[in-house]
Formats: C-alpha cells, sequence, structure tokens
C-alpha cells in the first residue's frame, strides 16, 4: 500500500501528468474538436487527414475531453492530488502545531544570546512580525507567517475541489437555447430543445413552461457595435399562469432552479413563400444572424428538401446601408450547385421575383433572438475551489514563513533562523535579528541555507 | 485641438519619446557603471509613466471603457501596468532594480507598437460590460509585469554564468537572481489563476458557462499549466540555474503567444477585443 501511494504522489509521476495533460490541452487546439466544430467542416477536415484521422480515431482526440485518455490523465492527476492534498495537511498541521522543528541546520543563519532578559529578546522579534508559537523550558519557537505553511494544502485541494465541482458539471449539466423571433413563435413546454448540450448522466433538456418572445429590442453603437440586446419573454405555466420578465446581456434571471440569460446571436428571420413551375407553394423561414456592420451581411446556408441547388442567403440591415435597425432589410438569395451560381434574386420585404423556377415573395420579417437556458450543479465548487487555489498561492508565495528557534542555555539561548524556501532572500532580515540579539546578549549571524522548517 | 484620437496619441508618443530617452540612460548607466546617469534613468522613466497614465485615463475617458478592447490599447495598458508594478517591487525588493535593463525597453517597444495600431475607437459590446472583465484583464496585465521581472532574472542569470561582462557584477549573485526569478513567476503564477478564476465568474455572468475550451482559454490554461510545471520542478527535481532559466524563458514566450496571438483567432469568443 505505502509502495503503491509512493507510486502515485512520486515527484515524476505528478511531473509526467502535468506535461501529459498540457499535451492532451495542446492536442485539442490543434485539432478540430466535434463538439465546437460544424459536423461539415469535421468531415471535409477527416477527409483532408487520413493519418491524422485514423489517430484521432483510436485516441479520441477529436473529443479529446470527453476521451478516454483524458478521463485516465485526469483520474490519476486527481487520486495523486487527493492522496497528496492529505500529506499536506499532515504536513502543514506538524508546522504549526506540533512545536519541535529539525535540530539546527549545519549552517543557518544564527548564534549565541547571553542574555536572560526573555521580554526584551521576545520583544524584538515581534517587532519584525514574528508570533510566539511554541514555548516551554526548553525551547521557545517564533513564526513570521505561520499561515502560509498551508499554502501547498490549499493549493491541492483547491486544484481537487475544481476538478470535483468541473466532473459534477460535465455529467450533469444542462445547457439549451432557443431562437424565437417576436409575434407568434412559441417553444411548447415538454418539447426537447432542437439546440442542447447535456451532460454524459443527463436526460435531454426539456423546459418545464412553455416560452414566448414579446418583444426583441437591439441597441447598436453609431460603430455599428452592439450595445445591449433586450429581449421580453413570456413564461406559461400548465396551470394557466403567465409570466413576463426581461433578459439583457449580462442580466438574466433564474426561474425553476434554471438560469436564463439573453445570447448574443440574434437576427432577423425572413418568410419566404417558393412557387414551383407545379404551382406548389413553400413557406420557408430563414433565420439569419445580424449583419455585424451596414456595410456587411448576415450569412445563412440552407439546404431544402425541395430544392436540389443549395440556398445561400444573405441580408443587410438596412437596404440603403444607412442604419444597423430598420424597417427595410434587404434579402438576397441565391441558388448556388457546387460552385456554380445558378441565379440570385433581391428582395425587400413584400417584393416577389423569379429564383431559377421559382417564384418568389418575402412575406415578412421579424427580429429573432437567442435565449439561453442551463441547468448545472458544482458551479460555486468551481468557483470556490479557483479562489481556494489563489489563497493557496498567496500564502506560499506572498507570505513565506520564516522561523526562529531558540533552545534554553546556560544564561541565554542558542538560536538559528530558517524560511520554508526562498531563505535566501532573508539573510538581510535574519542579519537584522542577530543584530537584535547582539545588542541584548552577543550573538554572531552565519550564513543562510534553505532547509524545510 | 478637439480631436480626442490626436490628442491621445500624441501624449503617447509624448510618453514613449520620454521612455526612450529613459532607457538610454539606464543602459548607458547599468553598462558603462554610471551611477548618476543610472537614478537618473529612474526618475525619467516614472515621469514618462506619469505621462502615458494621464493619456490612459484621457482614452478611458474619451472611449467610455477601460484600455482593454483593441490592440491600441491592450499594448499599451499592458505597458503602462507592467512598468507600474516593477516600480512598486522594486520597492518592495531593491535588488530587482537593474531589472529596468529588459523591463524599460520592453515597456516602450509594447506602447510604440501599439501605437502603430489602429488608435480608432472600438465600442464595448454588452458581454464585456463587467467589473469581472475588468479584473480579469487587470490581472493578466498584472500577470505579466510580474513575469517579465521573472524574464529579466531568467536572461540575466545566463548572461552571468556565461559571460564576464562587467556591468554584470552590479547585478545580485548568481543564487540571489535565481530566487528571484523563481519568486517572481510564483507571483505571475497566483495573479494568473486570479484573472481566469474572474474571467470564468464574468463567462459564467454572461453565457452561463465558466469554460468553453475557446482556444483562448486552452492556451491560457497551458501557459498556467506550464509555469505550474516550472515552480513543480524546481521545488522537487531541484531544478535551478540555467535549467530552470531556459525553462521560464520558454514558459515565458508561450505566455506571450497564449496573450497576444490568441484572441486573433475567429473562433475564439475573445476575438471581439485585440482585433
Amino acid at each position: 500500500m505505502t509502495k503503491i501511494k509512493r507510486i502515485i504522489i512520486s515527484r515524476r509521476t505528478i511531473t509526467w501528468t502535468i506535461a501529459v495533460m498540457v499535451l492532451e490541452f495542446f492536442a485539442g487546439t490543434l485539432l478540430p474538436q466535434r463538439f465546437m466544430t460544424a459536423p461539415g467542416e469535421m468531415a471535409s477536415w477527416y477527409g483532408a487527414h487520413p493519418v491524422l484521422r485514423q489517430i484521432a480515431f483510436y485516441l479520441g482526440l477529436d473529443h479529446i475531453y470527453t476521451s478516454p485518455l483524458f478521463a485516465l490523465t485526469l483520474s490519476v492527476f486527481s487520486i495523486s492530488l487527493i492522496v497528496s492534498s492529505f500529506d499536506q495537511f499532515v504536513l502543514a498541521w506538524n508546522r504549526v502545531f506540533v512545536a519541535r522543528p529539525k535540530a539546527a541546520p549545519a549552517v543557518a543563519p544564527g548564534g549565541r544570546i547571553v542574555s536572560d532578559d526573555d521580554g526584551a529578546i521576545f520583544a524584538g522579534l515581534r517587532a519584525k512580525g514574528y508570533l510566539l508559537t511554541f514555548r516551554d523550558e526548553t525551547m521557545v519557537r517564533f513564526v513570521k507567517h505561520p499561515w502560509g505553511y498551508w499554502g501547498k494544502f490549499l493549493l491541492h485541494c483547491g486544484i481537487v475541489v475544481v476538478i470535483g465541482s468541473s466532473l459534477s458539471i460535465v455529467l450533469t449539466t444542462k445547457r439549451g437555447q432557443l431562437n424565437l423571433y417576436e409575434f407568434g413563435d412559441v417553444y411548447l413546454a415538454g418539447t426537447p430543445l432542437a439546440k442542447d448540450e447535456v451532460g454524459l448522466l443527463a436526460d435531454r433538456f426539456v423546459l418545464p413552461m412553455s416560452v414566448r418572445l414579446v418583444s426583441f429590442v437591439p441597441e447598436f453603437w453609431e460603430t455599428d457595435n452592439v450595445k445591449q440586446l433586450t429581449s421580453t419573454v413570456e413564461f406559461a405555466e400548465a396551470d394557466g399562469t403567465v409570466r413576463e420578465y426581461r433578459l439583457s446581456v449580462n442580466s438574466g434571471l433564474v426561474y425553476k432552479g434554471m438560469k436564463i440569460y439573453q445570447s448574443s446571436q440574434f437576427g432577423r428571420v425572413f418568410f419566404v413563400d417558393f412557387i414551383g413551375p407545379d404551382r406548389v407553394r413553400h413557406h420557408v423561414p430563414l433565420t439569419i444572424p445580424h449583419p455585424l456592420s451596414r456595410e456587411e451581411a448576415g450569412y445563412r446556408d440552407s439546404v431544402l428538401p425541395w430544392l436540389l441547388p443549395s440556398l445561400h442567403s444573405k441580408y443587410y440591415a438596412d437596404a440603403g446601408k444607412e442604419a444597423m435597425i430598420s424597417d427595410d432589410p434587404l434579402l438576397v438569395l441565391r441558388l448556388v450547385f457546387g460552385k456554380e451560381v445558378l441565379d440570385e434574386r433581391a428582395l425587400r420585404p413584400g417584393e416577389s421575383g423569379q429564383l431559377g423556377e421559382y417564384t418568389v415573395r418575402l412575406t415578412r420579417t421579424e427580429e429573432w433572438a437567442g435565449i439561453i437556458f442551463v441547468k448545472s450543479f458544482g458551479m460555486g465548487g468551481v468557483f470556490l475551489g479557483f479562489f481556494v487555489i489563489v489563497l493557496g498561492g498567496v500564502l506560499i508565495y506572498f507570505t513565506v514563513p520564516r522561523q526562529v528557534v531558540l533552545h534554553r542555555v546556560e544564561h541565554g539561548y542558542d538560536y538559528f533562523c530558517t524560511a520554508s524556501h526562498f531563505a535566501g532572500l532573508y539573510e538581510e532580515e535574519f542579519a537584522e535579528i542577530g543584530k537584535i540579539f547582539s545588542e541584548i546578549g552577543a550573538g554572531a549571524p552565519g550564513k543562510g541555507q534553505e532547509v524545510n522548517g | 485641438m478637439d480631436n480626442p484620437l490626436l490628442i491621445d496619441t500624441s501624449i503617447h508618443w509624448l510618453a514613449v519619446v520620454i521612455y526612450v530617452i529613459a532607457t538610454g540612460m539606464n543602459v548607458y548607466g547599468i553598462i558603462f557603471a554610471r551611477e548618476g546617469a543610472e537614478r537618473t534613468s529612474y526618475s525619467v522613466m516614472v515621469a514618462g509613466l506619469v505621462i502615458h497614465g494621464a493619456a490612459l485615463l484621457y482614452r478611458w475617458h474619451y472611449s467610455g471603457h477601460g484600455p482593454y478592447m483593441t490592440r491600441y490599447e491592450v499594448l499599451s495598458s499592458n505597458a503602462w501596468v507592467g512598468l507600474f508594478l516593477f516600480f512598486v517591487f522594486s520597492g518592495f525588493f531593491p535588488m530587482i532594480r537593474r531589472a529596468s535593463i529588459v523591463v524599460f525597453p520592453a515597456c516602450f517597444l509594447l506602447t510604440a507598437l501599439g501605437l502603430f495600431m489602429n488608435p480608432g475607437i472600438q465600442k464595448l459590446p454588452p458581454s464585456l460590460r463587467s467589473i469581472w472583465l475588468v479584473l480579469h484583464v487587470s490581472f493578466y496585465k498584472v500577470a505579466l509585469g510580474t513575469l517579465l521581472v521573472s524574464l529579466a532574472f531568467s536572461f540575466f542569470y545566463i548572461l552571468k554564468k556565461r559571460s564576464a561582462m562587467s556591468w554584470l557584477a552590479g547585478l545580485p549573485d548568481l543564487d540571489k537572481m535565481d530566487l528571484l526569478a523563481h519568486r517572481f513567476c510564483g507571483f505571475g503564477f497566483v495573479f494568473w489563476a486570479i484573472g481566469t478564476l474572474a474571467g470564468s465568474i464574468w463567462a459564467y455572468q454572461a453565457w452561463g458557462r465558466f469554460w468553453g475550451w475557446d482556444p483562448v482559454e486552452t492556451w491560457s490554461l497551458i501557459t498556467w499549466f506550464l509555469f505550474g510545471i516550472y515552480l513543480h520542478v524546481r521545488r522537487f527535481h531541484r531544478w535551478q540555474g540555467e535549467r530552470a532559466a531556459f525553462l521560464f524563458i520558454f514558459c515565458f514566450a508561450v505566455s506571450i503567444i497564449a496573450i497576444f496571438f490568441t484572441p486573433l483567432l475567429d473562433a475564439s469568443i475573445h476575438s471581439s477585443y485585440f482585433q
């Protein structure tokens, strides 16, 4: 058991595990990941890199953060951290509360104080920020920043808490987005969300209430950058209760344990009628993202089951390109087959025209907005863990513990000074302590050396 | 003079000119052991810092947001924070003063580089209007400032170890420089973690997720882990001296990629800044 523990918390195991994790993160940035890349893009990447595809398939590199390889690395890392957190706790406890420090290191700063005036000696140390942590007949111990001994324990604990909480989120989270347009578009309670991400142990995400977008107000700066997006939504319960709420970016709400956010995705939905030569009418809503500026267009490509070429659509916020919000947007439809453009037609609201063999008519347009719904467990743990990591780091690097140990001898003390780390940076401080002692009795400062005190 | 952009860039240029003069004096003073020149250079640099700070405040006032959106703002404010921190840390650790020979040129180059970018104003998108964003970017700037000091001592260590240039004798001894590089990397590691924490809270507040494996987030994590490896091997594998210095220089190079280059990727949610 001890041997296994030794392997798990060995420096080599830790270093290699961290290194492997860094390599996995690196692979995650170099190779396209399934969860954040469109299926079409993934397919073309697979086609262009057949060898990498094979490697990615066997090692799960195209979904690295849900691959067995990453799970294994994370498990080894976590187990090692948990075991080592316990060890760090024991170590910190002993350093703070178990009074007997190691004997004086061979070349630690120190010397002899020939004085029985404990009051003066202790006052001198207190003046330097040292706190009395132990005193008996034979020994006295003063420590500056004793809380610094807990730094490594907290750092380890914090990482464990972050990993544990993240794991809880990965397994249980439910996150989905509804893209709704004003006037009439309703999400019905109990329907699975079309756009959702759920944790490995979670069911499909369904909302317990119906949702309607009452209004959506996008605001823009004079530079065409988005200033604010505000939605008014209506939640209807099965018992007939209807409640209205306002959402905007960075100002969400909590409803029935769900967090609800205004998405930064929005745009216009264009309702286009396609009438073919056979007089069959197809009513198509085209949901297109908003352009980034009045000079640019928002784009969307669609494949319609009854149309052989693909339909590329774009729109300008204002047909005259003079505003970001307008009742007169310009929709451009293009029929594309392979790389060949077969036909193109520009339409304003109410206009109609010919597109290939279809007569197209833009019957109406509305604003659409994305509303994000999130249900997860463990988020507080993540932030708490991060905070503990930071606290641990602060204790390690900002409050380095230093101790002065005084052993009683006849008519005075033998003393030595040590720092738990960076001892070389405290030579001056130790020299000043030596000077104080010299003034009280007689001391002879030596040269410093880093020791684990 | 009613063109705020012109006023802003003019004050910035004035600061750069002062920085260049101060850096020249500093390098001359350190290399040729002219204490007077070296001492004066610090005062001149502080004057430049004040003027530079005024330029940033003026821009903050007329743009309506802090200097963390465009490349011009980011480079300039990073330089200011780096320099400001250098003076603060010099107060606590006087022995780091001569890191100025690396910190001063780095800061004036960053500021000057910013001036060659588009100084136009970009308005703040709503998702970036959060106190957590301010903390997020501020702590990354602070981290970069402390890592810059660590970089200086890693360079000095290698230089002093490998050459006998007389000006290097004025630096702390090798062991101390090694410790300073180690400790300032520790500071940077902590500040980087605080920046990440603030960023994750901000992301949760804005989008309902604390982590999205966005390229900028992932590279930031890689960098933090690399600094973690550096600190770990120093502490537990007794890596010291040149070996540690070279490892730090590598980690620092990765941090520069993480901070300045990954936001340029369109796939990043961070791509609305630094463009």
